[in-house]
């Protein structure tokens, strides 16, 4: 069934399309590999006896950020065309089940294909640090980079489904996801919402102290969940009532 | 048999009543729903595919409750929605295949062999695996009959099925009713009486959310025999008429119009009832008030 579902995906909005992603993730990791002094910047020491703890950022702006946004982009395309054609309609009332059984498997193999992706991007960049680190450069610990960035997927991925589900529309869910991770977390680090005072959800580490920085990532892992059950909510019958679009 | 119960069915899009207290039930074959645009049929079919979750009222498909087996329910459903659209990039059989998945539990031969048998069914092994953008308006409509066929369902549901569509097509859309409506409940929903005044054999006319019909196409017709008149009538009669009456049939012969009109006495001395087919007795039902029972 897999095979099917990727052949389908693989034509539904144009030929070929995730061919084309797969070849620019690995060529971007190829270049990556191939201008390392370029992507990946070590910091400097003049004082022998101090040890730096350095912080992979180039991981989460790679995997974190571009990666990510470029498949929550790619869920609302193929998710969101069944809103606009009768294949919601369809698969809800004939699918024999509580819930969207096709929008739910194109989304595993979207996500599928994703974590393979990301997995290449994260072994490759990683090595990368791990090869030109001297000695005297500590990197975070793999577990809590693994950590922070598997909290950053699943709140991201979870969130953007929420709006899709909420909005119903391609276009609208691609401005706000946009707006609100790419140019408010990923460029701007927060800076809105820390004016607030509300906690922002960052993939940055310098804004906050470990511990905090933890507490933060375990509410939005709580906020995922939450946003998960709605999302399952909202997508077990037709929607009537469109808040945003 | 099949049966599918409505019980005292209401619906609001926020305060707007589109469904008032509609109950009936039907068993297999064709049954027509008839309404004008914004009347409620489509509201009804919605929440009969379970796609709107009741708000007042049940329904029942073969004693499965929808409040509570909606999964069971969703298996034995095929929909044919309004404006029935898909991918455009992928080949027919593909599309049904597709389908077959969600209906069927995944095993790809067996997906295969009932996706062919319905394609050689309803004849379409000539543009099957052609990409969905090369098809006509006709060829995709009639891939969306084929879709409902997958997974043999109990009851179809179809929405208004030849909007749309240029008349030859509407005519071999039509030709499949027979094909589909064996053995299973087939609800059809139209504004168009032409759609189904050959193959239905019971007939639910909805108008402003209410149901004011509920029995067979003949009974239909015989309530509103005696309501329709045809008379030849010069044009300042044909105008005085047209002014409190609705005419149905306008024909210019020479110097007089021969004309039906809708009224329940005759307006003039030459008048004389006049034969009536569904489409007559569907204009009578939506130009008197009330329903005809209450005539």
């Amino acid at each position: 069934m897999i095979k099917f579902y990727f052949k389908i995906l693989n034509k539904m909005l144009t030929k070929n399309l995730l061919y084309i992603i797969i070849f620019l993730v690995l060529l971007f990791n190829s270049i990556i590999r191939l201008f390392k002094e370029k992507f990946i910047h070590i910091p400097a020491i003049n004082d022998s006896t101090m040890i730096i703890n350095l912080i992979p950022n180039k991981i989460y702006s790679f995997c974190d950020l571009y990666l990510l946004l470029l498949f929550v982009i790619l869920i609302f395309f193929f998710l969101g065309v069944d809103f606009k054609n009768s294949m919601e309609e369809l698969a809800l009332s004939i699918g024999g089940s509580r819930i969207n059984k096709f929008m739910l498997r194109k989304l595993t193999i979207i996500l599928i294909l994703y974590f393979a992706l990301y997995f290449v991007s994260f072994v490759n960049i990683y090595t990368l640090y791990l090869a030109m680190l001297p000695n005297k450069i500590l990197l975070t610990p793999l577990k809590e980079i693994i950590f922070y960035s598997i909290v950053t997927n699943i709140f991201i991925i979870s969130l953007s489904l929420f709006i899709l589900f909420l909005s119903r529309d391609t276009a609208v869910s691609t401005s706000i996801i946009t707006a609100y991770y790419l140019i408010e977390e990923g460029l701007w680090r927060c800076k809105v919402t820390q004016k607030y005072g509300i906690l922002g959800h960052i993939y940055q580490y310098n804004d906050y102290e470990s511990g905090e920085l933890l507490k933060i990532k375990l509410f939005y892992l709580l906020l995922a969940l939450l946003l998960i059950f709605l999302t399952y909510k909202l997508s077990k019958r037709k929607y009537i009532f469109n808040f945003i679009a | 048999m099949n049966s599918l119960k409505v019980s005292n069915l209401e619906f609001k899009y926020g305060k707007v009543e589109a469904l008032k207290n509609i109950s009936f039930e039907v068993t297999e074959g064709l049954i027509g729903i008839l309404g004008p645009n914004g009347a409620g049929k489509t509201t009804a079919m919605k929440l009969i595919t379970t796609l709107y979750s009741i708000q007042k009222g049940e329904i029942f498909l073969n004693d499965l409750d929808y409040k509570k087996d909606l999964s069971q329910i969703r298996k034995m459903i095929g929909y044919l929605p309004q404006d029935f659209s898909t991918y455009d990039n992928i080949k027919g059989r593909e599309f049904l295949e597709i389908i077959g998945s969600l209906k069927l539990d995944w095993n790809k031969k067996k997906v295969v062999n009932h996706v062919n048998e319905i394609i050689n069914k309803l004849e379409m092994n000539d543009y099957i695996d052609r990409k969905i953008k090369e098809y006509s308006g006709g060829m995709k409509q009639k891939l969306g009959f084929a879709q409902v066929l997958v997974g043999d369902p109990d009851l179809i549901v179809i929405d208004e099925p030849t909007v749309g569509l240029d008349p030859e097509q509407r005519n071999t859309i039509r030709e499949l009713f027979p094909i589909i409506s064996k053995n299973r409940i087939v609800l059809a929903t139209t504004h168009i009486v032409e759609d189904i005044e050959f193959y239905c054999n019971y007939l639910l006319v909805i108008k402003d959310g209410s149901l004011i019909y509920e029995g067979t196409k003949e009974k239909f017709i015989e309530k509103a025999y005696g309501l329709v008149w045809e008379a030849d009538v010069d044009l300042d009669t044909l105008l005085k008429i047209k002014t409190a009456n609705k005419v149905i049939t306008n024909f210019r012969v020479s110097d007089f119009s021969h004309i039906k009109y809708i009224s329940k006495i005759p307006l003039t001395q030459n008048s004389k009832k006049a034969d009536i087919n569904l489409q007559d007795a569907y204009i009578v039902y939506n130009n008197l008030e009330g329903s005809i029972s209450r005539i």
